[in-house]
């Protein structure tokens, strides 16, 4: 009996050492994070920064303040890994070098990105507690926000032009040149504006107008509430306006300025959420994105209605 | 200590994160969805404009059958007969998934505008079930207003 208890102990023990051993051991294994200077900071106004301060500049800016326990290995690589991703798509230390409506559309999707509990990461924001964002910051952040919303100044003559100018060029150049491509292969489908519109939305955060398309596949799975996930062949098309604020506030949509594409096929899109990405600017449909990365955007921006697979838009019926 | 708890906190993660997607019904934006008898999407209609009313806190999608559609693109305006306008328009709510966008809320109205060898026929459908008003009041000013739009710039 003493005997086997003994003999047991010391297995515990061995195990123990070995195991220890090897936590030792890791330790030493250590990707390097290294604050780089800061070259153009965030500037906002002192609560709105504090916030971001306070809950992401670990990982989203070259001020990374890391915790004892975020440096013990293997928990310290992964919070290298997201230290590194952080940076790559938001970066508060070089924020100011982006331009200004950039800024913009960052800082939205900041607050959508908090608001919709996907940012500060969860695992994160569970040990590091002083990194919650309360109801009070999320007001703070949406005031901020308010206040810098587009706003529309009737029978802007810019923007009249700009339109006036697409429309005659359009009326004079009925070519058919060769479709544009994307950077990850995806073509542009002319054919869009023959399917149905599945929904409309006015975005005052950037002072746009949209209508979102859906081909065939899409009505289709709406009609049969086939939409979680969306079937294979699925196609939205989503394209964007300037806002044209007439004399009396009414709004109509002003010049063309992008479309973009989601094309569903969880096979060859398997990288990408299972969709295709696409995004082509101005009538000319130049399309954007230096290479195929282009969709990490895409992906992370809707990554928070990943649970309705990344699609936002609720459809209505027709 | 803290390190497990940040071992356990993103293995609780991961299994979140694999929790069932919600349910399709829950999905559909059914308060602006049109009534199903209506067949809306068999009628042959495209898309001419999308507009925002900001007194009236509304947004609107007009459609066009071909031959509308084709005439209204065209920038000769003819008006021959045969074509056919519906203007739809929505309450405004602002969208649960990103603040900075609103989208269609409840159904407000369908109007119909077909123009005909002997003039035009206006028709307005009303409430979520877009049952026909016989309030003809407003007749010539939303005629004239629906004829008069020009199309969204659609390469
Ligand atoms: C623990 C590290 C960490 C913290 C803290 C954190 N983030 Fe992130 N964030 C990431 C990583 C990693 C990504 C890359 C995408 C992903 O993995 O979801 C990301 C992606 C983003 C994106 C998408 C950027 C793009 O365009 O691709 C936004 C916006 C964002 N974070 C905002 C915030 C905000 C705002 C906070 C603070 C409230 C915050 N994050 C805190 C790690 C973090
Ligand atoms: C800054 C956040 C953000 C980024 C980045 C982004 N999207 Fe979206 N996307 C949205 C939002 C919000 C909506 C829904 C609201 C709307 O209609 O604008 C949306 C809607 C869409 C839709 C309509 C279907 C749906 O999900 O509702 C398509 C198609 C789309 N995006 C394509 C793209 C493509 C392609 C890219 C990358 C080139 C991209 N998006 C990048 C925020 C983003």
């Amino acid at each position: 009996m003493g005997k086997r208890t003994t003999r047991s102990h010391k297995t515990f023990l061995l195990i123990a050492s070995i195991l220890l051993l090897i936590f030792i051991c890791i330790q030493f294994i250590r990707p390097e994070i290294k604050n780089p200077p800061v070259t153009a900071d965030l500037q906002a106004p002192v609560p709105v920064k504090a916030i971001f301060q306070r809950a992401c500049y670990d990982c989203h800016s070259n001020e990374t303040n890391l915790h004892w326990f975020d440096k013990i290995s293997p928990v310290y690589w992964r919070v290298a890994k997201h230290v590194e991703t952080g940076r790559e798509v938001l970066n508060f230390s070089s924020f100011n070098n982006l331009a200004p409506a950039d800024q913009k559309g960052k800082l939205w999707e900041a607050f959508n990105q908090i608001a919709l509990g996907a940012m500060p990461l969860k695992d994160y924001q569970f040990v590091h507690t002083s990194a919650k964002i309360s109801a009070a910051d999320l007001a703070i952040l949406k005031k901020y926000l308010t206040e810098m919303a587009v706003k529309q100044k009737p029978e802007d003559t810019a923007k009249i032009n700009a339109l006036n100018k697409q429309s005659a060029l359009l009326q004079s150049s009925a070519g058919a040149s060769p479709l544009p491509t994307a950077p990850n292969g995806v073509t542009y489908i002319p054919d869009y504006k023959n399917w149905q519109p599945i929904s409309t939305t006015e975005r005052f955060d950037n002072g746009t107008m949209r209508v979102i398309f859906g081909n065939d596949i899409a009505v289709k799975a709406i009609k049969e509430n086939h939409i979680n996930p969306w079937p294979n062949g699925t196609i939205f098309a989503k394209v964007a306006w300037d806002q044209l604020a007439g004399k009396d506030g009414n709004i109509k949509t002003g010049a063309f300025k992008q479309i973009e594409y989601m094309i569903k096929d969880n096979k060859k899109y398997a990288a990408t959420a299972g969709w295709g990405w696409a995004r082509f600017k101005t009538p000319k449909m130049i399309p954007y994105g230096k290479n195929a990365m282009f969709t990490t955007e895409c992906v992370n921006c809707h990554k928070p209605v990943a649970n309705q697979d990344f699609v936002f838009t609720p459809p209505i019926k027709f | 200590m803290k390190k497990a708890i940040y071992l356990m906190a993103s293995i609780a993660l991961l299994v979140t994160a694999c929790t069932e997607n919600k349910k399709p019904a829950d999905l559909l934006n059914q308060q602006a969805s049109l009534p199903a008898g209506l067949n809306f999407s068999k009628m042959g209609f495209k898309v001419i404009n999308s507009s925002i009313n900001v007194k009236s806190n509304t947004m609107s999608t007009l459609y066009g059958n071909n031959t509308a559609q084709t005439n209204a693109r065209s920038s000769t305006k003819l008006r021959p007969a045969g074509e056919i306008f519906a203007l739809v328009t929505w309450k405004k709510q602002p969208d649960k998934h990103w603040f900075g966008a609103n989208i269609p809320g409840d159904l407000q109205s369908l109007e119909m505008v077909k123009t005909t060898t002997s003039g035009t026929i206006y028709q307005l459908y009303k409430g979520q079930n877009l049952t026909l008003s016989t309030d003809t009041s407003l007749q010539q000013q939303r005629t004239r207003y629906i004829l008069e739009q020009t199309p969204s710039i659609m390469p």
